[in-house]
């Protein structure tokens, strides 16, 4: 039921007004002024009667001013309805505490999650009778377990049946939603206790609640026990460049005082395929690769797996492998190629890494069509352009979403399909040579175009202090796009888009025979981001820790190995085996899947079949870092905060529209003022034109 | 312009003249004119203020007689001196006394005691102009303060005096009207017109100072319909007009006294004036002046007539 409350109860001692026009209608007879008669001879001769000195006059008036008054007083109070449950007003017996309860996967170490519960259950079986308790468990959520409730029994149960999870610590959301739930108290008595081993923020955000919401904590003191966590793992090329093999570079943490004796396992498919003994230093780290390891399968699940220690979750580590993470790209040259021409190119792809390319190289007498499938990119080298079959099969590679990367030099162009119905940009002229002892210098570089967003300024200005000597002439046609130009104006760099793929035409070549671009810094980024530009690459999702949201379809698009799911847009919603194998179905336009528990998440489609996608979800390593939090300033910092004024306290809309509705009695009183005040207005005037015409007529 | 209006319990065909439609005229002669012209055909005889230039006898001429009134027309038929007899050989002198003491300049409707009183001589004044009589004023309130004598010439200035006159200062009747009785030559008509704010024995005794030297006297009491009847409404106290002095009243429970008390006063004027046979009229000056006058003028002749 809501009670009427009261916003400024003092204002109420304003009813005492009540008294002031009590005394003006008193007073009002004594000064009125007397009346001219002819004689008062008669008058004279009658006795006197004793004349009241006081008497009220105009009761109405003074009941309608006697109300103005008293509803004014009640205006500025501002009654309110307060919600259900609720006192009118506050009761100072009353403590509400809301507990909330750490519940991410570093309390796992050692006790420290029943440690943590019992304290949670010590301060329910320790409140008052009348005291409630609400609970929430948090860690990068929060979860309201219990609002404020003064059933015991219920709040036992909950902690009972509450386990820690996989996430990592966020303090100042937490403490947030507790200081909500208290937004509504009528409590003398309000405060936060906050039951946590605060690792895993070494500066959290200062949040910020009421001022009169006091807050705690009850720390969790963990032993640093012995434990090792796995922290990081990079996918490489093996060392030996085969493409059914790849390297993992693994770095493991200490996070210990002391040293520790452990061991590493590298498990694919389930099979431990290496296990390596390891001393990581005291709090320190140790890198670990593992070269050359097979690729058995198009997605590979691997594991990396430490020796057991205080805590178990930071001891492992998932990963996926895909073949196609190396994208395939096909570099097409001369016969007889230039001494050297291959060298620039070759080192500039092998040195890539997300994505790592795979190259293979072809001469252009040998190209046939069949050598184009399967590739994401073509490099064409300063050769002659294949016409006919070989010319249309590059069109419709090109036109398939491939990208084609086509350097200029001797080699005069005799084929070259550009305008309208070709794919090529630009039309060829004759060669460009600088003058003995000068050169042409890249002079600009569209700025606004995404491969120059990718190299970044600085790469950009690294461009324009190369040589270029020679050049060929190209005249750009309509739809295309001149990216880059010499300082002579020549056209340097220039971009077609056909279909779904794109094309670019480098004016010079790519070795040191017309130009020395290939001894620039920015040479080995230029060529990289180009073939990403052109493949349209997208990196897979980097962030697979827990607690992260995973596009699952652009996932699998970064694989590339998942064109099934991708493509099969027919096949209905997509199925999520998690690593518990809870299965879950997402749609397709919205598959986005949130990650739980360390493992694998299988995706595959709603019909049975192979597994198409894999997604390795690990914890996050800084959760299990001894925290470097400073506790006693953080608390302060809270209490500071609290103290201090809020100029941007906006409410929110719900809590604006919940104030309005609460106060719409204050917004009645107001309204009914001024309707008095106008009906008062108006008597009153009526009362003194009365009274005026009776002393006139007098 | 002097448009008069039906009153109530006035016999058909008569009209009478309301005073606030009088007030708006700023003159009197034409007040005057308005209200004796208008009632005056109404009666079918004019009226006498008690003298007449009538021939009523020739007598043998004695030894003594003035020798202007011997008939000489007469004496030279007959040879016989002989003297004409008028049933009034003189015109008479009309006294107007207006009380012009603070208590006249009180009035709740349209006009005041003072006006409706201004109104009232001139009125009077113009009667008797008419029939040649002699006309003087005298203005007084604790004293004399104006005075025309009586005279055939005086109406203009009688009505010039009316018009300045303000009323003020507290009233008296004996020693004003004490210096009247000296000043009154020969017998006159005397009309008071005065609100009457005195005990009717010292009243009384002041008019009887007039009386006793054979002057016919004839009492206007002016009163507001309010002074009457105490109908105030919501007053705290009230002022004395002539004195200032307040007095707190009540007057919800004053009213019925007082009403008694007023009703004795006029009562006891009535009995007192008629024993001494001082012709006593009430006005109430809310009422029309010319129906006051016609119906004084009316009682008069009947007075004249059985006198």
């Amino acid at each position: 039921m809501a009670g009427l409350a009261w916003i400024n109860p003092l204002y109420l001692a304003g009813l005492a007004l009540l008294v002031i026009p009590l005394l003006i209608h008193l007073a009002q007879k004594q000064h009125d002024s007397s009346t001219r008669f002819p004689s008062l001879m008669f008058l004279e001769r009658i006795p006197r009667r004793e004349k009241r000195r006081f008497e009220i006059r105009n009761w109405l008036l003074l009941l309608l001013r006697c109300l103005l008054l008293a509803l004014l007083a009640l205006a500025f109070a501002r009654p309110f309805f307060s919600g259900a449950g609720e006192a009118a007003a506050l009761d100072p017996e009353r403590s509400d505490s809301v507990v909330l309860l750490d519940r991410s996967y570093s309390m796992r170490i050692g006790d420290g999650w029943e440690r943590a519960r019992a304290a949670a259950l010590e301060l329910v079986d320790a409140r008052g009778t009348a005291d409630r308790v609400g609970l929430i468990l948090f860690d990068e959520e929060t979860l309201l377990l219990s609002d404020l409730t003064s059933d015991a029994a219920a709040l036992r149960a909950l902690l009972r049946e509450s386990s820690p999870g996989y996430r990592a610590t966020r303090l100042a959301s937490a403490i947030e939603q507790a200081a909500r739930l208290l937004e509504g108290s009528t409590a003398g008595r309000k405060r936060i206790v906050m039951i946590s081993d605060f690792r895993g923020e070494a500066a959290p955000r200062v949040p910020r609640i009421a001022p009169d919401i006091e807050f705690e904590t009850r720390l969790i003191e963990l032993a640093d026990n012995a434990n090792a966590a796995l922290t990081a793992v990079e996918i490489l090329p093996a060392s030996n460049g085969a493409a059914d093999e790849f390297a993992l570079a693994v770095e493991i943490s200490n996070r210990a005082d002391d040293t520790l004796q452990t061991t590493l396992a590298l498990e694919l498919g389930g099979r431990v395929l290496s296990r390596r003994a390891l001393e990581l230093p005291a709090g320190g780290a140790v890198s670990e690769t593992f070269d050359r390891v097979p690729v058995n399968a198009d997605l590979q699940r691997g594991l990396l797996r430490l020796g057991d220690d205080a805590l178990a979750a930071d001891n492992r580590l998932h990963f996926v492998y895909s073949r196609t993470q190396q994208l395939p790209v096909l570099v097409v040259e001369r016969d007889t190629p230039r001494a050297n021409q291959a060298v620039y190119l070759n080192n500039a792809l092998r040195l890539a890494r997300a994505p790592a390319f795979h190259v293979e190289r072809r001469s252009v007498d040998d190209l046939e069509p069949a050598d184009l499938q399967n590739r994401a990119a073509i490099v064409l080298d300063d050769v002659a352009l294949p016409g006919g079959e070989l010319g249309d099969a590059l069109g419709a590679f090109v036109a398939a979403g491939g990208g084609l990367l086509v350097a200029v030099g001797d080699t005069a162009p005799v084929y070259w399909p550009a305008g309208d119905d070709g794919f090529l940009p630009g039309s060829p002229d004759r060669r460009v040579d600088a003058a003995r002892g000068t050169a042409f210098e890249l002079a600009g570089f569209a700025p606004a175009h995404p491969l120059a967003a990718a190299l970044g300024p600085r790469q950009v200005a690294d461009l324009a202090g190369a040589n270029v000597f020679s050049y060929r002439v190209f005249e750009a046609n309509d739809g295309d796009r001149v990216l880059a130009r010499f300082d002579d104006g020549g056209a340097a760099l220039l971009e077609r888009a056909v279909g779904d793929g794109r094309v670019l035409v480098l004016t010079t070549t790519l070795d040191r025979h017309w130009n020395d671009l290939a001894l620039q810094p920015a040479f080995v980024p230029l060529l990289q981001q180009a073939l990403r530009y052109l493949t349209a690459y997208q990196a897979p999702a980097g962030d697979t820790r827990i607690g992260s949201v995973v596009d699952v379809l652009r996932h699998a698009r970064a694989l590339a190995g998942a064109d099934a799911v991708v493509a099969a847009a027919d096949l209905g919603p997509l199925v999520i085996e998690s690593p518990s194998t809870r299965a879950l179905r997402l749609q397709r336009d919205a598959a986005l899947l949130t990650l739980d528990e360390p493992g694998f998440y299988q995706v595959h489609n709603a019909a049975p079949g192979d597994v198409e996608i894999v997604v390795a979800a690990n914890v996050d390593p800084a959760e299990s870092a001894p925290g470097g939090l400073d506790l006693e300033r953080f608390v302060e910092d809270i209490r500071t905060s609290a103290a201090t004024p809020r100029a941007d306290a906006a409410p929110t809309l719900r809590q604006a529209a919940a104030r309005e509705r609460e106060q719409r009695l204050a917004f009645a009183i107001l309204a009914a003022l001024l309707v008095l005040l106008l009906v008062e207005a108006l008597s009153a005037n009526w009362l003194g034109m009365r009274r005026s015409a009776r002393r006139k007529e007098a | 312009m002097l448009r008069s209006k039906q009153s109530r319990g006035q016999a058909p065909g008569e009209r009478f003249i309301d005073p606030a439609v009088l007030t708006r005229i700023d003159n009197l002669e034409l007040i005057a004119r308005g209200v004796v012209d208008g009632f005056i055909s109404g009666l079918h005889r004019s009226p006498s203020l008690g003298m007449s230039v009538d021939f009523a006898e020739h007598r043998s001429y004695m030894p003594g007689d003035d020798v202007r009134r011997v008939d000489w027309r007469l004496f030279a038929r007959t040879d016989r001196l002989y003297v004409k007899e008028f049933e009034a050989d003189t015109n008479a002198n009309l006294h107007l006394l207006l009380d012009v003491s603070g208590s006249m300049n009180y009035g709740s409707g349209a006009v005041t005691k003072l006006e409706y009183g201004k109104m009232l001589a001139a009125s009077l004044a113009y009667l008797s102009q008419r029939q040649r009589d002699r006309i003087g004023l005298i203005a007084f309130a604790d004293d004399i303060v104006e005075r025309i004598p009586p005279s055939l010439k005086h109406f203009n200035q009688v009505l010039h005096a009316l018009d300045r006159l303000q009323a003020a200062g507290a009233g008296r009747f004996h020693e004003p009207l004490a210096k009247v009785a000296l000043q009154l030559g020969r017998r006159s008509v005397v009309a008071l017109i005065s609100d009457l704010y005195d005990t009717p024995e010292r009243l009384l005794s002041a008019i009887d100072q007039l009386r006793v030297r054979g002057n016919d006297l004839i009492v206007f009491h002016l009163l507001d319909p309010l002074e009457r009847s105490l109908e105030l409404g919501d007053v705290a106290s009230l002022e004395d007009l002539e004195t200032g002095v307040r007095l707190p009243v009540e007057t919800g429970f004053y009213r019925e006294r007082y009403r008694e008390l007023v009703d004795e006063h006029r009562a006891a004027l009535e009995r007192s004036f008629g024993a001494n046979r001082i012709d006593y009229i009430f006005a109430d000056i809310s009422q029309p002046l010319d129906n006051l006058l016609y119906r004084y003028l009316s009682d008069r002749q009947r007075q004249t007539r059985t006198r």
